[in-house]
């Protein structure tokens, strides 16, 4: 019964997400002239630009209802109410009806989309020629990066060209299809999770996050194939056969080659680490990387946040308690910095610094209570 | 009363002439089309890895639009590299140089003619290309004023090679 109601749950939730995301449609992108479709998405649209506090509040809803849910699968599968084939269900069916969303809170698969489609449309060079260079390209009145040569590297250059084919020239069908073909990639890092861990607890921690959920099933984050790699390179590398480590190198080489913050992971091999040892230094490496590098170029994206995630759920809970939870409270505050642009329709002013604070506040409690835990001698004994 | 709106007629009138006139000015004002720092020149240790790059570059740079930024930036390259070794009298490279830059200058247009037929809007890289044109001639005419009309190239051990400076520079004029 329970297992049925988390079910409905989801399906419930994820399928108004659905809807509520497509009011988000980019004014200058016209998805479908059908009439039913335009109707509600003139609503929706009306919703989310004009009525701010309003969409900023039920999206922050559609937040703590994916979190609680999130916990309560959790909660499930520790107790053992939730068995493997529930939870390949549970994660089908959100995945399922999750791609179908409007990527509402990043750009990015608009940019991916476009990239492709310089290289295999245009057979331009996007690495030289930037998309605002041809300026009669459709796809430039809804890409924001239109004035970047590609930011990724040639990995995802081309495996882009897999989805950017399968979209047959629609830009619905190509952004659907991108956002599956990234969903994929997830559901084999779920795949790799069980198989390094053979706890669906590490399953549900990643796979259901609702950062996960977000940034890869409805913005179709490339990192996540950057990161599957990484932790296919590493698991492989861990082995004794001479095939498995030239593909593992292969499989790290490729992820690197996606977007380099996965280089860093080259460190812990060096020093011959394995197992939670490796996975611990490869998680701090790349926390640092997100930490320190990341602001510096840019700001902190939610979804380079899945650096870091995949290592501290392949670790086991007892010894990787402080890293999980970190990354459920950056998880947490991570999601919330999409409130304030939602809130007031532009990034300046007290954007950066409310952005800042809804990061920082979840992650600092986060850090101070388990502190106190530590020092009540509540945790003593299960770090090891 | 016949005064005060005469005044006011004037100072209309030459608001809107004023204003008209920025369009005159508009017509006269050419955006600066800025050439490249000279590279590597003939005698550096890196001067044919540069070459060779240049060379392979032309790989890199695939797709119609790549190949016209490639084909203009070896054209200023060449060229600013001819006008350097012109200014130092070494006449045989320079005009080595030359003829390069010009064989890149030419093999533009195919380019921006391939990609128009494709669909691509190349409207901005016309322009630029003109823009490149006119750079050129500016230096190829400033050329033609401060070097011999011809001139006999003796290198040491070798025959002497006449040079028709002047009749290379106004086909290179001819070309870009």
């Amino acid at each position: 019964m329970k297992k049925l109601l988390l079910l409905a749950s989801y399906v419930v939730s994820t399928v108004l997400f659905v809807i509520f995301s497509y009011g988000f449609v980019d004014k200058n992108l016209v998805l479908s002239n059908n009439p039913l479709y335009l109707g509600l998405h003139g609503w929706l649209s009306a919703l989310a630009f004009n009525e701010r506090p309003l969409v900023t509040g039920i999206y922050l809803v559609f937040l703590v209802i994916f979190f609680v849910l999130y916990a309560w699968a959790y909660r499930m599968t520790k107790r053992r109410e939730l068995r493997g084939r529930d939870i390949i269900l549970t994660v089908a069916v959100t995945y399922g009806i999750l791609v179908f969303a409007y990527s509402l809170v990043s750009y990015d698969i608009f940019n991916y989309m476009t990239t492709a489609k310089m290289l295999f449309t245009h057979h331009e060079n996007p690495y030289i020629v930037m998309p605002i260079e041809i300026p009669n390209e459709a796809s430039l009145a809804f890409t924001r990066a239109a004035n970047k040569v590609a930011l990724y590297g040639p990995t995802w250059l081309l495996l882009s060209g897999i989805p950017h084919v399968l979209g047959f020239g629609n830009v619905w069908l190509t952004m659907i299809s991108f956002k599956l073909f990234v969903t994929l990639w997830l559901i084999g890092g779920l795949y790799l999770i069980y198989k390094v861990t053979h706890q669906w607890q590490a399953v549900i921690l990643f796979g259901l996050n609702p950062l996960i959920l977000i940034e890869i099933v409805v913005s179709g984050h490339n990192d996540i194939v950057m990161m599957v790699l990484a932790l296919l390179g590493l698991h492989l590398l861990q082995k004794s056969s001479v095939v498995d480590k030239l593909i593992g190198w292969k499989a790290l080489a490729l992820s690197i080659l996606v977007k380099g913050a996965t280089a860093v992971l080259i460190v812990p091999l060096l020093l011959k680490l394995k197992g939670n040892k490796l996975y611990r230094m490869s998680f701090w490496l790349l926390f640092a990387v997100f930490i320190i590098f990341t602001p510096l170029r840019e700001e902190l994206y939610p979804w380079y946040a899945v650096w870091f995630f995949l290592f501290a759920v392949v670790m086991p809970s007892d010894i990787a308690w402080f890293e999980q939870g970190l990354t459920i409270a950056f998880s947490i505050g991570l999601e919330l910095r999409n409130l304030p642009y939602m809130f007031m329709g532009y990034y300046a002013g007290p954007g950066p610094t409310l952005r800042t604070l809804l990061t920082v506040v979840p992650v600092g409690l986060y850090v101070v209570w388990s502190l106190r835990m530590k020092r009540n001698s509540l945790w003593n004994g299960k770090k090891t | 009363m016949e005064n005060r709106r005469n005044k006011g007629v004037r100072m209309v009138s030459a608001v809107i002439l004023l204003f008209l006139g920025t369009f005159f000015l508009h017509n006269n004002v050419f955006a600066s089309y800025v050439l490249p720092y000279p590279s590597y020149m003939p005698g550096n240790k890196l001067y044919r890895l540069s070459r060779l790059i240049d060379t392979f570059n032309k790989y890199w740079y695939f797709g119609n639009i790549a190949q016209v930024k490639y084909h203009l930036g070896l054209s200023d390259k060449y060229l600013v590299e001819a006008k350097t070794l012109f200014d130092y009298n070494q006449y045989l490279l320079a005009i080595d140089a030359l003829h390069r830059s010009s064989d890149q200058f030419a093999a533009i247009m195919p380019n921006v003619l391939t990609a128009e037929q494709s669909g691509d809007d190349m409207t901005q890289f016309r322009s630029e290309i003109q823009e490149a044109s006119i750079a050129h001639k500016t230096v190829i005419t400033t050329l033609l004023q401060t070097t011999p009309n011809e001139f006999l190239w003796q290198p040491e051990r070798a025959s002497a090679t006449r040079l028709y400076i002047h009749n290379e520079l106004s086909t290179a004029l001819s070309i870009q």
